[in-house]
Protein backbone atom coordinates (compact mmCIF):
# COMPACT_ATOMS: atom_id res chain seq x y z
CA UNK A 1 0.00 0.00 0.00
CA UNK A 2 1.31 3.42 -0.71
CA UNK A 3 2.04 5.43 2.39
CA UNK A 4 0.75 8.94 1.99
CA UNK A 5 3.32 12.15 1.42
CA UNK A 6 5.74 10.44 0.41
CA UNK A 7 9.26 11.92 -0.70
CA UNK A 8 9.75 13.23 -3.60
CA UNK A 9 11.45 11.31 -6.17
CA UNK A 10 15.03 12.35 -7.92
CA UNK A 11 13.64 14.95 -10.45
CA UNK A 12 15.26 17.05 -13.37
CA UNK A 13 13.78 20.13 -11.14
CA UNK A 14 16.03 21.76 -8.19
CA UNK A 15 13.49 23.10 -5.88
CA UNK A 16 10.42 20.45 -6.38
CA UNK A 17 7.65 22.20 -3.81
CA UNK A 18 5.12 23.63 -5.24
CA UNK A 19 1.46 25.22 -3.56
CA UNK A 20 -1.86 25.18 -4.80
CA UNK A 21 -4.56 27.24 -3.69
CA UNK A 22 -8.21 25.83 -4.06
CA UNK A 23 -11.02 28.47 -4.62
CA UNK A 24 -12.79 27.25 -0.97
CA UNK A 25 -12.40 25.40 2.51
CA UNK A 26 -11.14 22.06 2.04
CA UNK A 27 -14.29 20.02 0.66
CA UNK A 28 -15.31 17.09 -1.57
CA UNK A 29 -15.05 19.20 -4.61
CA UNK A 30 -11.55 19.14 -4.55
CA UNK A 31 -11.57 15.46 -3.99
CA UNK A 32 -9.15 14.56 -6.91
CA UNK A 33 -6.49 17.00 -5.53
CA UNK A 34 -6.86 15.52 -2.20
CA UNK A 35 -6.26 11.83 -3.46
CA UNK A 36 -3.26 12.66 -5.47
CA UNK A 37 -1.47 13.82 -2.60
CA UNK A 38 -2.66 11.34 0.31
CA UNK A 39 -1.94 8.50 -3.12
CA UNK A 40 1.32 9.87 -3.71
CA UNK A 41 0.97 10.49 -7.01
CA UNK A 42 2.71 14.20 -6.88
CA UNK A 43 5.11 12.53 -4.99
CA UNK A 44 5.43 9.79 -8.12
CA UNK A 45 5.97 12.86 -10.39
CA UNK A 46 9.13 14.29 -8.10
CA UNK A 47 7.08 17.02 -6.93
CA UNK A 48 6.16 18.40 -2.98
CA UNK A 49 2.78 19.62 -2.76
CA UNK A 50 0.93 21.60 -0.09
CA UNK A 51 -2.88 21.97 -0.96
CA UNK A 52 -3.71 25.82 0.36
CA UNK A 53 -7.36 25.87 1.38
CA UNK A 54 -9.19 29.10 0.19
CA UNK A 55 -12.21 30.53 2.08
CA UNK A 56 -14.72 33.48 1.57
CA UNK A 57 -12.04 36.51 0.98
CA UNK A 58 -8.99 34.97 0.21
CA UNK A 59 -8.29 37.08 -3.69
CA UNK A 60 -6.85 34.45 -5.41
CA UNK A 61 -6.47 35.33 -8.75
CA UNK A 62 -4.68 38.39 -6.99
CA UNK A 63 -2.56 35.94 -5.29
CA UNK A 64 -1.62 34.01 -8.58
CA UNK A 65 -1.58 37.27 -10.76
CA UNK A 66 1.76 38.69 -8.18
CA UNK A 67 2.58 35.36 -8.14
CA UNK A 68 2.81 34.39 -4.21
CA UNK A 69 0.99 31.16 -5.59
CA UNK A 70 1.61 29.67 -8.54
CA UNK A 71 -1.01 27.66 -9.17
CA UNK A 72 -4.84 27.60 -8.47
CA UNK A 73 -8.31 25.73 -8.89
CA UNK A 74 -10.61 28.45 -10.42
CA UNK A 75 -13.18 29.23 -12.94
CA UNK A 76 -12.42 30.33 -16.16
CA UNK A 77 -14.83 33.03 -16.51
CA UNK A 78 -13.46 34.94 -13.74
CA UNK A 79 -9.53 34.02 -15.59
CA UNK A 80 -11.18 35.55 -18.64
CA UNK A 81 -12.19 38.88 -16.88
CA UNK A 82 -8.82 38.84 -15.41
CA UNK A 83 -6.74 38.14 -18.68
CA UNK A 84 -8.90 41.14 -20.25
CA UNK A 85 -7.39 43.47 -17.74
CA UNK A 86 -4.13 42.17 -18.02
CA UNK A 87 -3.27 39.87 -15.18
CA UNK A 88 -0.80 37.48 -16.14
CA UNK A 89 -2.64 34.22 -15.99
CA UNK A 90 -2.72 30.81 -18.04
CA UNK A 91 -5.41 27.85 -17.68
CA UNK A 92 -3.87 24.69 -17.93
CA UNK A 93 -6.41 22.10 -18.01
CA UNK A 94 -10.01 21.98 -17.19
CA UNK A 95 -11.07 20.00 -14.29
CA UNK A 96 -14.61 20.50 -14.47
CA UNK A 97 -15.96 20.22 -17.23
CA UNK A 98 -19.25 21.30 -16.09
CA UNK A 99 -19.52 23.50 -13.04
CA UNK A 100 -21.04 22.14 -9.91
CA UNK A 101 -22.61 26.14 -9.48
CA UNK A 102 -26.42 25.94 -9.04
CA UNK A 103 -29.71 27.51 -7.98
CA UNK A 104 -31.30 25.79 -5.32
CA UNK A 105 -35.08 26.34 -4.69
CA UNK A 106 -37.75 24.95 -2.72
CA UNK A 107 -39.88 22.22 -5.00
CA UNK A 108 -43.23 24.43 -4.36
CA UNK A 109 -42.11 27.32 -6.14
CA UNK A 110 -39.73 26.05 -9.29
CA UNK A 111 -37.00 28.21 -10.97
CA UNK A 112 -37.03 26.64 -14.28
CA UNK A 113 -35.51 29.19 -16.87
CA UNK A 114 -33.91 32.99 -16.53
CA UNK A 115 -37.67 34.26 -16.77
CA UNK A 116 -38.64 32.46 -13.39
CA UNK A 117 -35.79 34.47 -11.53
CA UNK A 118 -37.39 38.05 -12.37
CA UNK A 119 -38.11 39.47 -9.15
CA UNK A 120 -37.43 36.74 -7.29
CA UNK A 121 -34.89 36.91 -4.34
CA UNK A 122 -31.90 35.12 -4.82
CA UNK A 123 -28.83 34.44 -2.35
CA UNK A 124 -25.76 34.82 -4.28
CA UNK A 125 -22.28 35.73 -3.47
CA UNK A 126 -21.43 39.48 -4.21
CA UNK A 127 -18.49 38.26 -6.08
CA UNK A 128 -20.14 36.36 -8.51
CA UNK A 129 -19.78 37.17 -12.45
CA UNK A 130 -22.53 35.04 -12.98
CA UNK A 131 -25.14 36.73 -11.44
CA UNK A 132 -24.05 40.27 -13.89
CA UNK A 133 -23.85 37.45 -16.67
CA UNK A 134 -27.11 35.94 -16.44
CA UNK A 135 -28.91 39.39 -15.57
CA UNK A 136 -27.24 41.46 -18.83
CA UNK A 137 -27.54 38.42 -20.72
CA UNK A 138 -31.54 37.31 -20.44
CA UNK A 139 -32.70 41.44 -19.16
CA UNK A 140 -33.68 40.70 -15.80
CA UNK A 141 -32.75 42.16 -12.19
CA UNK A 142 -31.95 39.69 -9.75
CA UNK A 143 -33.23 40.41 -6.16
CA UNK A 144 -29.78 40.03 -4.69
CA UNK A 145 -28.84 38.61 -0.77
CA UNK A 146 -25.86 38.08 0.54
CA UNK A 147 -24.56 34.78 0.72
CA UNK A 148 -24.02 33.37 4.43
CA UNK A 149 -22.64 30.22 3.41
CA UNK A 150 -25.38 28.51 5.45
CA UNK A 151 -29.22 27.02 4.53
CA UNK A 152 -30.59 28.94 7.22
CA UNK A 153 -32.52 31.22 5.37
CA UNK A 154 -33.28 29.24 2.68
CA UNK A 155 -35.10 26.58 5.40
CA UNK A 156 -37.26 29.61 6.43
CA UNK A 157 -38.07 31.18 3.46
CA UNK A 158 -40.19 29.17 0.64
CA UNK A 159 -39.44 32.30 -1.98
CA UNK A 160 -36.09 32.00 -1.81
CA UNK A 161 -33.57 30.82 -4.20
CA UNK A 162 -29.99 29.92 -3.04
CA UNK A 163 -26.56 29.64 -5.07
CA UNK A 164 -25.41 26.48 -4.67
CA UNK A 165 -23.21 23.59 -5.39
CA UNK A 166 -24.85 20.79 -6.48
CA UNK A 167 -23.14 18.37 -4.60
CA UNK A 168 -23.38 20.16 -1.52
CA UNK A 169 -26.51 22.57 -0.42
CA UNK A 170 -29.37 19.99 -1.56
CA UNK A 171 -28.43 17.30 0.34
CA UNK A 172 -27.99 19.67 3.31
CA UNK A 173 -31.40 20.91 3.02
CA UNK A 174 -32.76 17.01 2.14
CA UNK A 175 -31.25 16.28 5.63
CA UNK A 176 -33.37 19.01 7.00
CA UNK A 177 -36.81 17.75 5.85
CA UNK A 178 -36.85 20.45 2.94
CA UNK A 179 -38.24 18.95 -0.89
CA UNK A 180 -35.42 20.91 -3.06
CA UNK A 181 -35.40 21.25 -6.82
CA UNK A 182 -32.00 23.05 -8.83
CA UNK A 183 -31.41 24.34 -11.96
CA UNK A 184 -27.68 24.07 -12.77
CA UNK A 185 -25.93 27.60 -13.84
CA UNK A 186 -25.08 26.44 -17.08
CA UNK A 187 -28.77 26.28 -17.95
CA UNK A 188 -28.99 29.94 -17.83
CA UNK A 189 -25.74 30.40 -20.33
CA UNK A 190 -23.00 30.11 -17.44
CA UNK A 191 -20.38 27.61 -18.66
CA UNK A 192 -17.23 28.15 -17.14
CA UNK A 193 -14.33 25.19 -16.30
CA UNK A 194 -13.13 24.61 -12.99
CA UNK A 195 -9.85 24.78 -14.19
CA UNK A 196 -5.89 25.20 -12.79
CA UNK A 197 -4.78 28.24 -13.41
CA UNK A 198 -0.75 28.92 -13.39
CA UNK A 199 1.25 32.01 -13.06
CA UNK A 200 2.81 33.09 -16.34
CA UNK A 201 6.02 33.41 -15.25
CA UNK A 202 5.98 30.59 -13.30
CA UNK A 203 4.94 28.69 -15.97
CA UNK A 204 7.72 29.85 -18.00
CA UNK A 205 10.60 29.12 -16.08
CA UNK A 206 8.72 25.42 -14.53
CA UNK A 207 7.02 23.92 -17.61
CA UNK A 208 7.81 20.30 -16.92
CA UNK A 209 6.25 21.19 -13.13
CA UNK A 210 3.29 22.37 -14.62
CA UNK A 211 3.01 19.56 -16.36
CA UNK A 212 3.89 17.06 -13.94
CA UNK A 213 1.46 18.52 -11.37
CA UNK A 214 -1.71 18.55 -13.91
CA UNK A 215 -0.86 14.63 -15.61
CA UNK A 216 -0.90 14.15 -11.48
CA UNK A 217 -3.93 15.81 -10.61
CA UNK A 218 -5.74 14.20 -13.26
CA UNK A 219 -4.62 10.93 -12.46
CA UNK A 220 -5.75 12.08 -8.38
CA UNK A 221 -9.33 12.59 -9.95
CA UNK A 222 -10.12 9.65 -11.88
CA UNK A 223 -8.66 7.84 -8.34
CA UNK A 224 -10.87 9.42 -6.52
CA UNK A 225 -14.12 8.96 -9.06
CA UNK A 226 -13.30 5.65 -10.07
CA UNK A 227 -11.88 3.39 -6.96
CA UNK A 228 -11.71 4.20 -3.55
CA UNK A 229 -11.87 8.07 -2.31
CA UNK A 230 -11.23 7.20 1.54
CA UNK A 231 -7.69 8.89 1.53
CA UNK A 232 -9.33 11.85 0.21
CA UNK A 233 -11.89 11.88 2.45
CA UNK A 234 -10.00 11.53 5.35
CA UNK A 235 -7.64 14.32 4.06
CA UNK A 236 -10.35 16.71 3.69
CA UNK A 237 -12.05 15.13 7.66
CA UNK A 238 -8.56 16.50 9.14
CA UNK A 239 -8.81 19.78 7.81
CA UNK A 240 -12.84 20.51 7.47
CA UNK A 241 -14.20 19.15 10.61
CA UNK A 242 -17.70 20.10 8.75
CA UNK A 243 -17.43 17.17 6.21
CA UNK A 244 -18.54 13.73 7.33
CA UNK A 245 -18.62 10.61 5.89
CA UNK A 246 -22.60 11.02 4.46
CA UNK A 247 -21.80 14.33 3.09
CA UNK A 248 -18.63 13.72 0.97
CA UNK A 249 -20.32 10.52 -0.26
CA UNK A 250 -22.92 12.31 -1.63
CA UNK A 251 -21.03 15.38 -2.91
CA UNK A 252 -18.36 12.45 -4.72
CA UNK A 253 -21.60 10.79 -6.19
CA UNK A 254 -23.50 14.03 -7.38
CA UNK A 255 -20.04 14.80 -8.97
CA UNK A 256 -20.55 11.00 -10.82
CA UNK A 257 -23.61 11.06 -11.60
CA UNK A 258 -24.08 14.43 -13.38
CA UNK A 259 -20.62 14.19 -14.71
CA UNK A 260 -19.72 16.96 -13.50
CA UNK A 261 -15.64 16.32 -13.75
CA UNK A 262 -15.56 14.05 -16.68
CA UNK A 263 -18.23 16.15 -19.01
CA UNK A 264 -21.17 14.50 -21.04
CA UNK A 265 -20.29 15.70 -24.16
CA UNK A 266 -18.42 14.57 -27.37
CA UNK A 267 -14.42 15.40 -26.45
CA UNK A 268 -15.05 16.38 -22.81
CA UNK A 269 -12.97 14.27 -20.42
CA UNK A 270 -10.95 15.39 -17.26
CA UNK A 271 -8.53 18.45 -18.40
CA UNK A 272 -9.91 19.17 -21.41
CA UNK A 273 -10.45 22.86 -22.50
CA UNK A 274 -12.09 23.54 -25.49
CA UNK A 275 -11.24 26.71 -27.41
CA UNK A 276 -14.51 27.11 -28.68
CA UNK A 277 -16.04 26.84 -25.87
CA UNK A 278 -13.63 29.19 -24.22
CA UNK A 279 -14.08 31.93 -26.68
CA UNK A 280 -17.74 31.93 -26.57
CA UNK A 281 -17.69 32.40 -23.02
CA UNK A 282 -14.99 35.21 -24.09
CA UNK A 283 -17.39 37.01 -26.20
CA UNK A 284 -19.88 36.72 -24.27
CA UNK A 285 -18.35 38.32 -21.63
CA UNK A 286 -17.03 41.31 -23.36
CA UNK A 287 -20.31 42.10 -25.23
CA UNK A 288 -22.18 42.09 -21.91
CA UNK A 289 -19.57 44.82 -20.45
CA UNK A 290 -17.97 42.41 -18.10
CA UNK A 291 -14.52 41.74 -19.30
CA UNK A 292 -13.07 44.43 -20.92
CA UNK A 293 -12.13 43.17 -24.20
CA UNK A 294 -12.20 40.27 -26.18
CA UNK A 295 -10.32 37.66 -25.18
CA UNK A 296 -9.06 34.73 -27.26
CA UNK A 297 -8.38 31.08 -26.42
CA UNK A 298 -4.72 31.63 -27.20
CA UNK A 299 -4.56 33.99 -24.25
CA UNK A 300 -6.33 31.52 -21.89
CA UNK A 301 -4.64 28.10 -22.82
CA UNK A 302 -0.95 27.49 -21.85
CA UNK A 303 0.91 26.63 -25.27
CA UNK A 304 1.33 23.11 -25.07
CA UNK A 305 -1.76 22.51 -22.32
CA UNK A 306 -3.49 20.63 -21.64
CA UNK A 307 -1.47 17.77 -22.22
CA UNK A 308 -3.04 15.78 -25.02
CA UNK A 309 -4.58 18.69 -26.52
CA UNK A 310 -4.77 19.61 -29.91
CA UNK B 1 -1.11 92.75 7.17
CA UNK B 2 0.80 90.93 5.12
CA UNK B 3 1.49 88.45 7.56
CA UNK B 4 -1.89 87.40 8.25
CA UNK B 5 -3.01 86.43 4.42
CA UNK B 6 0.23 84.54 4.10
CA UNK B 7 -0.57 83.04 7.19
CA UNK B 8 -3.63 82.23 5.59
CA UNK B 9 -2.27 81.00 2.32
CA UNK B 10 -0.34 78.94 3.88
CA UNK B 11 -2.97 76.73 5.43
CA UNK B 12 -4.12 75.74 1.95
CA UNK B 13 -0.90 75.65 0.44
CA UNK B 14 0.70 73.30 2.52
CA UNK B 15 -1.19 70.35 2.67
CA UNK B 16 -1.42 70.66 -1.02
CA UNK B 17 2.27 70.36 -1.06
CA UNK B 18 2.34 67.48 0.81
CA UNK B 19 -0.36 65.75 -1.10
CA UNK B 20 1.49 66.04 -4.46
CA UNK B 21 4.35 64.80 -2.49
CA UNK B 22 2.86 61.69 -1.44
CA UNK B 23 1.34 60.99 -4.54
CA UNK B 24 4.49 61.52 -6.20
CA UNK B 25 5.79 59.50 -4.18
CA UNK B 26 3.13 56.70 -4.83
CA UNK B 27 4.09 56.86 -8.85
CA UNK B 28 7.34 56.58 -8.05
CA UNK B 29 7.05 53.47 -5.78
CA UNK B 30 4.72 52.17 -8.45
CA UNK B 31 7.36 52.46 -11.71
CA UNK B 32 9.78 51.38 -9.36
CA UNK B 33 8.55 47.73 -8.62
CA UNK B 34 6.71 47.92 -11.59
CA UNK B 35 3.73 46.59 -9.75
CA UNK B 36 1.16 45.54 -12.51
CA UNK B 37 -2.23 47.63 -11.92
CA UNK B 38 -4.61 44.89 -10.44
CA UNK B 39 -2.06 45.35 -7.87
CA UNK B 40 -1.34 49.13 -7.37
CA UNK B 41 -2.20 51.55 -10.07
CA UNK B 42 -1.18 55.22 -10.43
CA UNK B 43 -3.08 57.58 -8.50
CA UNK B 44 -4.50 58.96 -11.41
CA UNK B 45 -5.67 55.98 -12.75
CA UNK B 46 -7.43 55.58 -9.43
CA UNK B 47 -9.27 59.02 -10.50
CA UNK B 48 -9.91 57.54 -14.01
CA UNK B 49 -11.72 54.74 -12.77
CA UNK B 50 -13.44 56.77 -10.05
CA UNK B 51 -15.15 59.02 -12.94
CA UNK B 52 -16.20 56.61 -15.28
CA UNK B 53 -17.65 54.87 -12.21
CA UNK B 54 -19.03 58.12 -10.97
CA UNK B 55 -22.55 56.91 -11.45
CA UNK B 56 -22.16 53.89 -9.91
CA UNK B 57 -20.01 55.61 -6.84
CA UNK B 58 -22.65 57.65 -6.23
CA UNK B 59 -25.88 55.14 -5.96
CA UNK B 60 -23.59 53.42 -3.90
CA UNK B 61 -22.81 56.13 -1.71
CA UNK B 62 -25.87 57.24 -1.33
CA UNK B 63 -27.24 53.97 0.34
CA UNK B 64 -24.10 53.83 2.45
CA UNK B 65 -24.69 57.00 3.80
CA UNK B 66 -28.42 56.61 4.21
CA UNK B 67 -27.43 53.12 6.65
CA UNK B 68 -24.78 55.30 8.25
CA UNK B 69 -27.11 58.31 8.78
CA UNK B 70 -29.60 56.11 10.28
CA UNK B 71 -26.96 53.97 12.44
CA UNK B 72 -25.83 57.38 13.75
CA UNK B 73 -29.14 58.97 14.51
CA UNK B 74 -29.53 55.57 16.34
CA UNK B 75 -26.41 55.70 18.21
CA UNK B 76 -26.85 59.58 19.08
CA UNK B 77 -30.63 59.04 20.62
CA UNK B 78 -30.06 55.52 22.17
CA UNK B 79 -26.67 56.23 23.63
CA UNK B 80 -27.93 59.51 25.77
CA UNK B 81 -30.92 58.18 26.72
CA UNK B 82 -28.39 54.94 27.92
CA UNK B 83 -25.86 57.87 29.75
CA UNK B 84 -29.30 59.31 31.23
CA UNK B 85 -30.12 55.78 32.48
CA UNK B 86 -26.34 55.45 33.45
CA UNK B 87 -25.93 58.92 35.22
CA UNK B 88 -28.84 58.84 37.12
CA UNK B 89 -27.48 56.99 39.96
CA UNK B 90 -24.04 55.24 40.95
CA UNK B 91 -26.03 52.01 41.42
CA UNK B 92 -27.20 52.09 37.73
CA UNK B 93 -23.62 52.38 36.60
CA UNK B 94 -22.74 49.59 38.58
CA UNK B 95 -25.88 47.19 37.87
CA UNK B 96 -25.65 48.60 33.69
CA UNK B 97 -21.91 49.91 32.67
CA UNK B 98 -20.40 46.27 32.45
CA UNK B 99 -23.17 44.92 30.36
CA UNK B 100 -22.71 48.26 28.00
CA UNK B 101 -18.95 47.34 28.07
CA UNK B 102 -19.39 43.54 27.16
CA UNK B 103 -21.99 44.64 24.27
CA UNK B 104 -18.71 47.39 23.05
CA UNK B 105 -16.21 44.52 23.42
CA UNK B 106 -18.67 41.55 21.54
CA UNK B 107 -16.54 41.41 18.33
CA UNK B 108 -18.80 43.07 15.22
CA UNK B 109 -17.55 40.24 12.92
CA UNK B 110 -19.53 38.19 15.06
CA UNK B 111 -22.45 40.10 15.27
CA UNK B 112 -22.76 40.96 12.02
CA UNK B 113 -23.38 37.56 10.59
CA UNK B 114 -25.67 36.81 13.37
CA UNK B 115 -27.98 40.50 12.44
CA UNK B 116 -27.73 38.84 9.34
CA UNK B 117 -29.37 35.55 10.39
CA UNK B 118 -31.53 37.58 12.70
CA UNK B 119 -32.71 40.64 10.39
CA UNK B 120 -32.22 39.37 7.14
CA UNK B 121 -30.23 41.65 4.58
CA UNK B 122 -30.84 45.27 4.58
CA UNK B 123 -30.24 48.52 4.76
CA UNK B 124 -31.95 47.90 8.35
CA UNK B 125 -28.83 45.78 9.02
CA UNK B 126 -26.52 47.78 7.91
CA UNK B 127 -27.98 50.35 10.09
CA UNK B 128 -28.37 48.04 13.20
CA UNK B 129 -24.17 47.16 12.08
CA UNK B 130 -23.58 51.02 12.17
CA UNK B 131 -25.25 51.62 15.49
CA UNK B 132 -23.36 49.03 16.92
CA UNK B 133 -20.00 49.97 16.40
CA UNK B 134 -21.09 54.15 17.08
CA UNK B 135 -23.21 53.76 20.10
CA UNK B 136 -20.25 53.07 23.08
CA UNK B 137 -18.32 56.76 22.38
CA UNK B 138 -21.75 58.38 22.83
CA UNK B 139 -22.49 56.37 25.76
CA UNK B 140 -18.94 57.06 27.71
CA UNK B 141 -18.53 60.42 26.86
CA UNK B 142 -22.43 61.65 27.56
CA UNK B 143 -22.34 59.47 31.35
CA UNK B 144 -18.75 61.18 31.38
CA UNK B 145 -20.50 64.14 30.97
CA UNK B 146 -23.39 63.54 33.29
CA UNK B 147 -21.36 62.52 36.13
CA UNK B 148 -18.62 65.18 36.06
CA UNK B 149 -21.09 68.31 36.43
CA UNK B 150 -19.22 71.09 38.78
CA UNK B 151 -19.58 70.15 42.60
CA UNK B 152 -19.70 73.76 43.01
CA UNK B 153 -22.66 74.08 40.83
CA UNK B 154 -24.30 71.00 42.09
CA UNK B 155 -23.80 72.37 45.79
CA UNK B 156 -25.98 75.60 44.66
CA UNK B 157 -28.90 73.83 43.31
CA UNK B 158 -29.25 71.74 46.24
CA UNK B 159 -28.84 75.04 48.67
CA UNK B 160 -31.85 76.20 46.63
CA UNK B 161 -34.03 73.55 47.00
CA UNK B 162 -34.14 72.05 43.70
CA UNK B 163 -35.60 68.65 43.00
CA UNK B 164 -33.24 65.69 41.35
CA UNK B 165 -35.40 66.08 38.37
CA UNK B 166 -35.05 70.13 37.96
CA UNK B 167 -30.99 69.45 39.10
CA UNK B 168 -31.04 66.70 36.36
CA UNK B 169 -32.40 68.55 33.35
CA UNK B 170 -31.37 72.69 34.20
CA UNK B 171 -27.94 72.02 35.15
CA UNK B 172 -26.79 68.53 34.47
CA UNK B 173 -27.72 67.89 30.99
CA UNK B 174 -26.62 71.76 29.76
CA UNK B 175 -23.66 70.84 31.20
CA UNK B 176 -23.15 67.97 29.87
CA UNK B 177 -23.69 69.10 25.85
CA UNK B 178 -20.19 69.30 25.03
CA UNK B 179 -19.11 66.10 26.40
CA UNK B 180 -22.51 64.40 24.29
CA UNK B 181 -21.33 66.14 20.87
CA UNK B 182 -17.79 65.31 21.64
CA UNK B 183 -18.98 61.93 21.63
CA UNK B 184 -21.54 62.31 18.67
CA UNK B 185 -18.09 63.80 16.31
CA UNK B 186 -16.68 60.51 17.45
CA UNK B 187 -19.52 58.28 16.80
CA UNK B 188 -19.85 60.51 13.24
CA UNK B 189 -16.10 59.40 12.17
CA UNK B 190 -17.12 55.57 12.59
CA UNK B 191 -20.30 55.76 11.18
CA UNK B 192 -19.24 55.51 7.47
CA UNK B 193 -16.56 52.36 8.77
CA UNK B 194 -19.43 51.34 10.50
CA UNK B 195 -22.03 51.42 6.90
CA UNK B 196 -19.04 49.34 4.71
CA UNK B 197 -18.60 47.19 7.02
CA UNK B 198 -22.17 46.22 7.48
CA UNK B 199 -22.14 46.55 3.53
CA UNK B 200 -19.51 43.79 3.44
CA UNK B 201 -21.66 41.01 5.64
CA UNK B 202 -25.14 42.66 4.73
CA UNK B 203 -25.08 44.53 1.79
CA UNK B 204 -27.85 43.35 -0.58
CA UNK B 205 -28.05 44.70 -4.09
CA UNK B 206 -32.03 44.39 -4.50
CA UNK B 207 -32.36 46.33 -7.44
CA UNK B 208 -29.70 48.71 -6.43
CA UNK B 209 -25.89 48.89 -6.47
CA UNK B 210 -25.70 48.07 -2.91
CA UNK B 211 -23.65 50.43 -0.99
CA UNK B 212 -19.81 51.20 -1.39
CA UNK B 213 -18.65 48.09 0.70
CA UNK B 214 -20.72 45.71 -2.27
CA UNK B 215 -19.10 47.48 -4.62
CA UNK B 216 -15.76 46.78 -3.24
CA UNK B 217 -16.29 43.04 -3.23
CA UNK B 218 -17.62 43.27 -6.72
CA UNK B 219 -14.50 45.33 -8.08
CA UNK B 220 -11.97 43.03 -5.97
CA UNK B 221 -13.63 39.79 -7.88
CA UNK B 222 -12.98 41.23 -11.51
CA UNK B 223 -9.73 42.58 -10.04
CA UNK B 224 -9.98 46.32 -10.43
CA UNK B 225 -7.97 47.83 -8.22
CA UNK B 226 -7.52 51.06 -9.38
CA UNK B 227 -11.95 51.08 -8.98
CA UNK B 228 -11.34 49.88 -5.42
CA UNK B 229 -9.43 52.44 -4.36
CA UNK B 230 -11.34 54.99 -6.00
CA UNK B 231 -14.56 53.41 -3.80
CA UNK B 232 -12.23 54.20 -0.84
CA UNK B 233 -11.82 58.01 -1.45
CA UNK B 234 -15.30 58.21 -2.40
CA UNK B 235 -16.03 56.34 1.25
CA UNK B 236 -13.46 58.79 3.04
CA UNK B 237 -15.05 62.47 1.45
CA UNK B 238 -18.15 60.59 2.61
CA UNK B 239 -17.01 60.20 6.10
CA UNK B 240 -15.57 64.14 5.75
CA UNK B 241 -18.86 65.19 4.96
CA UNK B 242 -20.64 63.24 7.78
CA UNK B 243 -18.11 64.28 10.46
CA UNK B 244 -18.10 67.92 8.99
CA UNK B 245 -21.84 68.08 9.79
CA UNK B 246 -21.63 67.06 13.13
CA UNK B 247 -18.66 69.74 13.92
CA UNK B 248 -20.82 72.04 12.18
CA UNK B 249 -24.02 71.24 14.47
CA UNK B 250 -21.32 71.17 17.58
CA UNK B 251 -20.24 74.75 17.10
CA UNK B 252 -24.02 75.98 16.50
CA UNK B 253 -25.42 74.35 19.21
CA UNK B 254 -21.99 75.25 21.44
CA UNK B 255 -22.21 78.95 20.39
CA UNK B 256 -25.91 79.98 21.37
CA UNK B 257 -25.87 77.91 24.91
CA UNK B 258 -21.79 77.78 26.82
CA UNK B 259 -20.18 80.62 25.74
CA UNK B 260 -19.56 80.33 29.52
CA UNK B 261 -18.12 76.63 29.27
CA UNK B 262 -16.42 76.61 26.09
CA UNK B 263 -12.80 77.82 26.56
CA UNK B 264 -11.70 79.65 23.84
CA UNK B 265 -7.97 79.46 24.95
CA UNK B 266 -6.69 76.31 23.88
Amino acid sequence: MDAPHREAVAAPWQDASVAFQTDWYAQPEHGGFYQALERGFYAEEGLSVTILPGGPRALVLQRVGMGQVPLALWRSDDVTVAVSRDVPLWCLAGIYQRSAQALMFHAAHPVTSAEDLQGRVVMAGAASVWVQLIERRHGIEIRRTPLTFSIAQFLEDPLLVQQCMLTSEPFLAEQAGAAVGTLMLDELGSEPYHAIVANREWLAAHPGMAAAFVRASIRGWKDYLEGDPSPAFAAIARLNPLHGEASMSFSRQATIDNRLVTGNRPGERIGALDRSRLEAQARMLFELGIAERRVGADELIAPGFPPGNR
Amino acid sequence: MKGKSSHHALLWLLPLVTGVLFLAIWALVKMAWAFPKFFLPFPWEVAAAGWEEREQLLRAAASTMSAAVIGFLGAATAGGAIAIVLASSRWMRVAFYPHVLIVQMFPIVVLAPLFVLWFRAGIHSVSAITFAIGFFPVVANATQGLISTDRNMVDLFHSAGASFLQEFILLRIPHALPYYLTGLRISASLAMIGAITGELFAGSAAGGTGGLGFMVIVYHSQLRTAEVLATGFVACLCGFVFVGTVTALNHFTLRRWHESIERTDV
